[in-house]
């Protein structure tokens, strides 16, 4: 049971990934390769105000959010000039970044939390504790799922809200076409700016969610693995639409679980869901390029 | 230069004599353009009042769209001054600009902030949004919506609601005034060329435009298509006054002609601008003339007509005396489909699809005229190998193609130019012409050290059709060869196109669209 739940946990925090960075991967059509930067400065931000500040959970979540989107300005600002390949190379810029920040803010000795050691460096932020939200605790893993999947289903409610509304409209047209987008009189800058903010905000969430049940985090969450499994999961399950990120966050959240039920030694298991990835990618990009129920290719 | 600041105080001459004609919207003061060392606009000036309808005319090369997208923003100038009518007075743009100026990121002269000024293009390729719905095309357009600022979706849903319904229901009505009232749920890469052309009009108009630029709006249309796109800027002109600036070809200038108050010639960079009645200022010598098939090719003879499904037809031109040859290219039973649409064949009732069967032989003009939409480029595609076909057998010089990827067809001899200009756009000229094996130097009175990308789409065009390969060929399919050329060009490609023709095995396979006001029935 405690299993399903917890799979049930990751889910939530994957589908909420997921989404947002389907709103600027399917909708707007730009190739994102920071996402995971983003959910570790949330998951980041979170453990710093709860551990260190000994704030709750609400205030430590609009914390994570806040910074996040703040963030976000190094990939919309970018996105003003740059497109395609460069513009790809921006978000890895972006990412390696974050990364570099994260692993490297420390210093021996000297306070977690303090300017000299923020990020407590490789060895990361331990003894998160449990949300609790105006005195109810969440410190059970069944509690914990509860929080998990309203905070998804908040993120996703939002997300197809703003795709169905006029502003997701945009998206899709700066998808097909910034130049007559601009010349009907629409401020991309403006749409960029808010899509980034966001992706990364809700990035942020996702964060949250990681790092208040894992109770622990490192900058492992913010490598570039992270942000390849995240466009994974678009590239497989589709994007540019609802169903598409909801599907591929379920596949690749499951395939890892499924070869784990197969009796393989751990060190083959770990290969062989590497193998599977790739071979599921490519057969997913040749056979079905716009993913498994995806709206929209990305060229 | 003139001194901007006396004309943007006092009207010239001109605007006080034909007052009627409404205010001044736009004015332009030596305006200056410099590609790589080629002068393109040299001092261009004019006053663009409120209700005109200009029709501007150059020879290929000579800058039109270079111009068109200076004046609406997509390009800056390399000097001159541009006065817009913002809020009813004139505002000055002034080029080139000091480095201070660009520090205020508000008062560029960009393509969002000139839209918003009220002055709209459409564009020569139609640039709708392809993964949007032919509505939600127009709707997009509409300028202030509430739903666009995510703040009032997210929290004022009542007021996104209504406005959403609102204009639901007025880029309905737009789209029913096009007759595409049952086509709104279609995605813009999904109907005809003709179709898309009036929507991306309409939607400019629904983008608040006053001054709307447009950039060959008729090209490549077929009878139909260019009747109503010469309706709807009819409608546009009379019922909502707006003032139209339109570049059109020569194939197609006489369509626009009588809506056109003013000619605008653009030559060696300069304009010059003639305010009189439209039969006088159209009827340049020898330009009203139509361009026949038959006056390109004098020494042919209609010799048979096939009819093909859903009113397209071929025609058959031979020289007369000729003796009957061997077929070069057959076509049986074919069948290509665009995703789910049927696009070549028939659905047949009684035996489910039944393909296109065609024959041409050596020797013959094969004129394939059809509708926009018919599928003459998805036809074309699928001989060359660039689409797959569903099923059908296609023979060049009586060995079987069905198999062979593009590359190998081209290698049995089939040459083939495709619609678009599309190029290798950091090549130069030379380089293009060698890559396509052809000696570079040619005569083609365009520098070869240019780069294709600079070259406008005449030229693009004529470096095409040079590009075409002549030895070991056998058949040579052209779709729309002539587009985009202006009258000269025309003749000088339909030259290219005899002398690789003389030869006897050959045939030569022209798509172009039905109806032919082009004039190219006989």
């Amino acid at each position: 049971m405690s299993y399903a739940l917890h799979l049930l946990i990751y889910l939530s925090m994957y589908v909420v990934l997921a989404q947002s960075l389907n709103l600027v991967v399917g909708y707007m059509g730009r190739l994102n390769l920071a996402h995971a930067g983003f959910v570790a400065v949330g998951a980041y931000a979170y453990a710093l105000a709860t551990v260190v500040l000994g704030w709750t959970f609400l205030p430590g979540l609009l914390l994570a959010v806040t910074l996040a989107v703040a963030l976000s300005l190094l990939l919309s600002l970018p996105s003003w000039r740059f497109r395609g390949d460069f513009f790809i190379m921006i978000t890895l810029v972006v990412q390696a970044l974050l990364y570099g920040v994260i692993h490297n803010w420390t210093s021996p000795g000297a306070d977690l939390g303090s300017l000299a050691n923020l990020t407590n460096g490789p060895f990361g932020i331990a003894g998160i504790p449990k949300p609790a939200i105006s005195g109810i605790q969440f410190d059970t893993i069944g509690r914990m799922a509860a929080l998990s999947v309203a905070l998804a289903g908040i993120c996703t409610a939002l997300t197809l809200r703003l795709t169905s509304s006029p502003w997701g409209r945009l998206l899709k047209c700066l998808r097909d076409d910034e130049l007559a987008l601009r010349g009907l009189g629409k401020d991309v800058r403006r749409l960029k700016v808010q899509a980034f903010a966001f992706c990364c905000g809700l990035a942020a969430v996702g964060g949250v969610i990681y790092a208040s049940y894992v109770s622990y985090v490192d900058p492992t969450t913010a490598s570039l693995d992270e942000s390849i499994l995240l466009l994974c999961m678009l590239c497989v399950g589709g994007m540019g639409n609802f169903r598409g990120p909801m599907a591929g966050a379920l596949v690749l959240l499951l395939l890892p679980e499924l070869l784990r039920m197969t009796p393989m030694p751990q060190a083959v298991a770990a290969n062989v869901r590497l193998m599977a990835y790739g071979l599921l990618l490519i057969v997913i990009v040749h056979f079905r390029p716009q993913g498994l129920a995806g709206d929209y290719r990305l060229e | 230069m003139i001194d901007d600041r006396d004309i943007s105080t006092n009207p010239p001459p001109a605007a006080v004599k034909d007052a009627a004609r409404g205010r001044v919207l736009m004015r332009a003061r030596g305006l200056r353009k410099v590609f790589g060392g080629q002068v393109v606009l040299n001092g261009v000036a004019f006053d663009l009042h409120e209700g005109e309808v200009v029709l501007l005319r150059g020879p290929n090369g000579s800058g039109k769209t270079t111009l068109l997208n200076i004046l609406t923003g997509n390009l800056v100038p390399d000097g001159g001054v541009i006065h817009l009518t913002v809020n009813g007075t004139l505002e000055d743009f002034t080029f080139p600009r000091c480095w201070w100026q660009n520090l205020n990121p508000f008062d560029h002269f960009l393509p969002e902030r000139v839209a918003r000024e009220g002055i709209g293009r459409s564009w020569q390729e139609t640039r709708l949004f392809p993964s949007v719905s032919l509505i939600d095309n127009v709707f997009a357009a509409m300028p202030e919506q509430p739903g666009e600022n995510p703040w009032n979706v997210l929290f004022r849903p009542h007021r996104v609601r209504a406005a959403e319904a609102a204009g639901r229901e007025a880029a309905e009505v737009r789209l029913t005034e096009l007759g595409l009232g049952g086509r709104d749920a279609s995605s813009g890469d999904k109907v005809s060329l003709g179709q898309s052309k009036r929507v991306a009009i309409a939607r400019a108009v629904q983008g608040g435009a006053r001054i709307l630029f447009l950039d060959e709006p008729l090209s490549g249309l077929d009878g139909t298509g260019i009747h109503s796109v010469v309706d709807l800027l009819r409608s546009l002109v009379r019922k909502h006054r707006i003032t139209l600036v339109m570049i059109e070809h020569i194939w197609n200038v006489r369509h626009v002609a009588p809506l056109a108050h003013t000619v605008w010639d653009l030559h060696d960079g300069r304009l010059s601008i003639r305010r009189s009645p439209v039969t006088e200022t159209v009827a340049l010598p020898g330009e009203q003339d139509d361009l026949r098939i038959p006056d390109l090719f004098p020494d042919f003879r209609l010799a048979r007509t096939i009819d093909l499904p859903r009113a397209a037809r071929l025609d058959i031109y031979r020289r007369p005396g000729d003796a009957p040859a061997t077929p070069v290219l057959q076509v049986e039973d074919l069948v290509v489909r665009r995703g789910r649409r049927l696009v070549i064949g028939e659905n047949d009732s009684a035996n489910g699809t039944r393909g296109l069967k065609l024959s041409i032989r050596a020797g013959d003009l094969a004129v394939l005229q059809a509708p926009n939409g018919w599928g003459k480029t998805t036809l074309l595609d699928a001989l060359a190998g660039l689409i797959p076909a569903e099923h059908g057998s296609v023979s060049l010089c009586g060995r079987a193609l069905t198999a062979l990827p593009t590359w190998e067809r081209f290698g049995q001899g089939l040459r083939y130019l495709r619609a678009d200009s599309r190029g290798f756009p950091t090549l130069n000229v030379g380089e293009s012409l060698r890559l396509a094996g052809r000696r570079a130097g040619e005569d083609l009175s365009l520098r070869s050290a240019l780069s294709y990308g600079q070259l406008s789409g005449g030229q693009k065009r004529r470096v095409q059709i040079h590009a075409l390969r002549h030895d070991r060929s056998c058949l040579f399919m052209l779709d729309e060869p002539f587009s985009a050329l202006d009258k000269q060009t025309v003749a000088a490609a339909a030259e290219v196109i005899k002398t690789s023709f003389s030869a006897d095995k050959r045939a030569l396979l022209v798509a172009l669209p039905a109806s032919a006001d082009a004039g190219l029935q006989t």
